[in-house]
Order: structure tokens, then sequence, then C-alpha cells
């Protein structure tokens, strides 16, 4: 990976100052059924990575989506500052904030510059004035995630980890305040989960973004996040520093496994399932 | 910047530049396709007399007649359904993301033949209009109806666009079940009546007709130019595309009423033609991509393209006989597209 210090300069958060993200009383609901009712989440920091962990239909997509205002009639606030973003129009909130959905669509006829520079001109921002200065953002993006070369290349031609690396890349060309994730790493091979992860981590430190990734992989989440929200059945049943959280209470409350947690050579933490609890919690 | 940087910019350059040439190339075809079309027919005229008939201006000798009041008429009308059928088809596949949306296969066809029938059968149709224009009024309306109700299913909450492009094959069905119920009671004038106006026909065209389209169109072309980025963005997947600033809900009701417009005119005009909404935007990928500045035009002049040379077919393929564009269209389309897959093969 490159790094960046191009002409353009760094990822910056546009000059805003950075503001924590809070969400209060959030009910996310398809059709009837709410998925996530009254979930708080306070003071997500800027520079900060937060891992949301869970098993599967716990409701960490949907939270995602209710936070980034994707799903009609969601309840509740999200805070940047002193601002609602479900309050926003959806122009004015994607100006705060980036949400990067599972996957990237194969079968369409667009090279990935296109789709940045669609990115950019979507709806008018001042960060692209004009289809110049759309195209050089877009190709500096690309640099700083040192996969330039792939411009030209249609999106169907692309590998599962090239692909991820390219909806980063869109996300992050509207420098956005709040990068949300879902499921960056899922279908890509170990050498680009750890960089795909790597990437993230940085660009969140040094732009300042406050970034909230959903992961199913809890050594990652673990080495890669500042903090760690575990959900189930659309509750937080654990929400601080990966060492604290992460506990074999905590997977036998959440995972409904006994699993042990240790520390590799190096101090990380590895969770090691050992079998499923019978009956259930 | 980087080597790769600049190359990747020097690239892109040249990409768009390669579009805007193949866009002027389809303009081209596009001239060429439509001279030969205003140049053939019965009366062999060559195409010097032709030219020169149409330089000169509307007259009132014989030869001015034919190539004014018949011909030209004729081969503009080819040219406008062709262009807003593609354009239709076009948005409605990215909107709908469905490459088979058009509105031929999504009821707007089958509502227009509905109306005509209704009109054509039972001579029912809208208060006060004029009797030469009680078939086109009733397409017409009948196409924006079914096109309205697809809207109102949009607008419900949980019906996503898979199920707005299964609401729209039911409503092909039930329309063309209807159709044959009326069919069914018509006498034999009647039902022959309703079967020419279903396999659609430039012989209904006349000035006035292409004045009325001319405006639908003028009317809903910039529109479509505005909606071009957003309609990119919304081919990267709805969240992804909302989380870029697009409101997709009124991008979608935008589109899909300029679709309602131009399809249901279109129809009402000239009856159903529906290979050439499905196959332009498909061809128009193939040449250019999916940026919808370059896609949305070169859907339009590929429909375009593909109706003037169903026309001049239409004319030479049975000597004295005006064989049915609606025919034709498919006849001529399908080895022209499957030729472009074969070729290109890209979205394979």
């Amino acid at each position: 990976m490159s790094a960046g210090g191009t002409s353009t300069g760094g990822m910056s958060t546009g000059g805003m100052s950075a503001a924590p993200l809070a969400v209060t009383g959030l009910r996310v609901a398809y059709g009837r059924r709410a998925v996530v009712d009254g979930l708080d989440l306070p003071a997500l920091m800027p520079g900060t990575l937060t891992a949301l962990v869970g098993p599967n239909a716990a409701g960490k997509s949907t939270l995602l989506r209710g936070i980034a205002g994707l799903v009609p009639g969601t309840r509740g606030r999200v805070l940047l500052g002193e601002r609602d973003l479900l309050a926003m129009t959806i122009p004015e909130r994607a100006r705060h904030l980036a949400y990067m959905p599972q996957g990237l669509p194969g079968g369409v006829a667009l090279t990935v510059l296109e789709t940045l520079v669609g990115a950019l001109r979507a709806v008018p921002t001042p960060l692209a004035p004009d289809g110049a200065a759309a195209t050089a953002r877009a190709i500096d993006v690309l640099s700083r995630l040192g996969i330039e070369g792939l411009a030209l290349r249609e999106l169907g031609a692309l590998s599962g980890g090239q692909r991820q690396l390219v909806g980063l890349a869109q996300a992050l060309s509207r420098e956005p305040e709040v990068l949300l994730l879902d499921e960056p790493t899922s279908a890509l091979d170990l050498r680009h989960q750890v960089s795909v992860m790597a990437l993230v981590r940085e660009t969140v430190t040094r732009a300042g973004l406050v970034g909230i990734v959903v992961l199913h992989d809890l050594a990652l989440a673990a080495r890669f996040s500042d903090r760690l929200v575990a959900l189930s059945a659309g509750r937080v049943r654990a929400d601080g520093t990966p060492e604290r959280t992460l506990t074999p209470a905590l997977l036998a409350e959440v995972y409904e496994v006994e699993a042990r947690v240790e520390r590799c050579s190096r101090g990380g933490l590895i969770v090691l399932p050992d079998a499923p609890i019978r009956g259930g919690a | 910047m980087s080597d790769l940087a600049r190359e990747a910019a020097a690239g892109y350059r040249r990409l768009v530049v390669r579009r805007a040439v193949l866009l002027a190339l389809l303009l081209a075809g596009l001239v060429a396709a439509f001279l030969l079309d205003v140049a053939t027919g019965p009366a062999r005229l060559p195409l010097s007399t032709v030219m020169e008939a149409l330089l000169g201006g509307r007259g009132a000798g014989p030869l001015s007649v034919i190539v004014w009041e018949v011909r030209l008429p004729y081969a503009v009308m080819a040219v406008l359904v062709g262009a807003s059928l593609a354009l239709a088809g076009a948005e409605m596949q990215t909107v709908l993301d469905n490459p088979l949306a058009s509105p031929f296969t999504l009821g707007v066809s089958s509502a227009a033949s509905l109306g005509a029938a209704i009109a054509i059968v039972l001579g029912a149709g809208i208060p006060w209009v004029p009797q030469d224009w009680l078939i086109p009024a009733n397409a017409f309306v009948f196409a924006l109806a079914a096109m309205m109700l697809l809207q109102a299913l949009a607008r419900v909450r949980g019906a996503g666009v898979q199920g707005l492009v299964l609401f729209g094959i039911a409503l092909v069905f039930a329309f063309n079940a209807l159709v044959a119920l009326i069919q069914f009671v018509a006498t034999e004038q009647a039902l022959q009546q309703v079967v020419y106006w279903s396999m659609g026909s430039l012989a209904r065209a006349n000035w006035e007709r292409i004045g009325i389209l001319a405006l639908v169109m003028l009317v809903a072309l910039p529109f479509s130019a505005r909606a071009a980025w957003r309609l990119t963005a919304l081919r990267l997947g709805e969240d992804r595309a909302r989380s870029f600033g697009v409101d997709t809900a009124a991008t979608r009701r935008g589109a899909l009423l300029r679709v309602s417009m131009l399809a249901g005119v279109s129809v009402a005009f000239v009856g159903t033609i529906g290979f050439v909404g499905l196959v332009g935007p498909h061809a128009a990928r193939l040449m250019v991509g999916e940026d919808h500045r370059f896609f949305l035009p070169a859907s339009a002049l590929c429909g375009a393209l593909l109706l003037s040379l169903s026309s001049v077919a239409g004319k030479l393929a049975v000597p004295g006989l005006l064989v049915p564009i609606g025919i034709v269209t498919a006849l001529v389309g399908v080895p022209v597209f499957l030729a472009l897959i074969m070729g290109r093969g890209r979205m394979a």
C-alpha cells in the first residue's frame, strides 16, 4: 500500500471540527418487525474504530443501515456533535457519513474510475466542483489505497479483494466524518483481510473519522478496533475495549459457545471456540 | 502524481473521447439510415430526386406529396419512436435494476393495446376526444395508468424493486387476457383492426403526432440528462447510491414518469413495437458502458437506428407490401443483437 502525501493532500474532515457520534433510542424496523429497539451507543470518538460483532441475525447490519439512515421509518437520534444525522435530507447526510454495504455489484459495465467519479458527482459536492476535479480526486483516493493501477478495469473483472478496496475508495472519496463498513473482509483471503483492515484502521486514525465496522472475525475485531460492541437479538450485550469485553462469559452469552480467550505470543487476543452450549442461554 | 496515476488520468480521458466518438458514429449512422428510409418506397425515386424534393420544401407536386406527406413522416416517426422507446427502456433497466425491464415487458405496451382494443371494439373512450384521436388517446391513458399503478406500488413500503418487476409482469398477463377477451367478443372487422393495431405500424404517422411526440421528448430529455449521474450511481446499488447522497426513491419516480410519457405516447401512435425498448439499451451498454452521460444518448440513438433500419427493411422485404414495423423490428433486431453479444461478449 502506498502512503498518502499526494498533491491534493491527505484525508481530512473537510475543515469541520471532529465531533463524536452518539446513538440514542434507535429503533430500526423492517415493516412491523423491529430488529433494533431502544438502542444506545454513547460517544463514539473521532479517530477511533468500533467493531460491531455478534452472531448471525443479531442485527449488526440492520443497526449499521439504521445509523446510515437507509431504513425508512427509523426512529431515535444519531447525533454527530449537536446535529441529528437522521433529521437531515439524504444529500445533506451524505456530506457527513459514508456507508459501504457488503459487496459491490459485479455485472455492471463501469470501470473503477467511472464508479468513483460517479460517486463524487452523483449529487453536487464542493469536493468536486467539476469533472476535472472529480477525476483528480478519484485518482488520488485510488492512489492512496494503492489501487490506481485498477482505475480503467471493469468492475466485473475485479477479484473480491479488489472490489472491497474499490468500495472503500468510493466511501472515502467523499471525505466523510463517519465511516460505516458492513463486513469489509467477507469473502477475502487472509492477506486481503489484514491489508483492508490495516488500511481502514490507518485512514480512521489519520483523518480523525468515527469508524464503525461490522465484523464476523473476532480476532480481526480485537486486533484492529479500539472499541468492541457485541450485539445479540438487537441489544448491546457488551461495549468497551476488546480486552475488557472479549471474555468467555460474553462468548457464552452472545454466541452460545464454550470458548477460551487467550493471548498469542505477541500479546494479541485469540478466541478458541470449544463447543456449542446445548439448550442455549 | 505517480506514473500509474498519470496513466489512469490519461486513460480515462481517452475513454471519454472514445465514447464521444462512438456517439458521433451512431449519430452519423442514424442520419444515413434516415436518408435511406426517406429514399426507399414503392415509388422508385432516385436519391437525388428525393433530396431535391426535401431541400425544395413542401410543394404541391406529386413528388413533394410523396416525400413530405408519406415518406418523411414515416421516417421521422421511426427515429422518434425508436429513440423514445430505447431511452425509456434504458432508464427502466437502471431504476428497476433489471436487464429484462422495458416498456414492453412491464405492461406499458399491453396496457396501450388494451386501451386501443377498447376504443376499436367497444367504441368507448375519453369523452370529447375527436374520432381519429380516440384510439391513440385511449392507448395513452391506459399506458399511463399502468405506469401509475407500478408507481403506486413502488410507494408501498416494503415492496422492493423485484416486487415492482414481478408486478409489471403480472400486469402484462392481466392486460393480455383482457385484450383476448375483447377480441373474443369482437366482430370480425373489429378483430382485424385490433390485430393490425397491435402489430405496430408507422403508417399512422402524421405531422401532428410527430409534433406531440417531439414535444414529449423535448420535455423529457433535459430531465434525463440531469438525472444521468444519479442513475449511474444507482447502478452501484440502492444503499450505496443513497450513501452518495442520491434520493433513490425520487430518482426512480422521476425516471418512471419519463418512461410512462415517452413509451405511452410512442405506443399510442404506432402500436406495439416491443423489441427496441429492450435491445436498444443493451446494444448501447455493449458499446459505451453504463456511464449514463453516454449510455442514455447511446440507447436513444441505437433505438432510433434500429427502428430506422427496420423501416427500410419493412419496405424492401416484400415488394409492394409494407410489412408492419413491429414484426420487422424483432426480425432485424435479433440477429443484430446476437452479433453484438457474440462479437463483444463483454456482458456474458
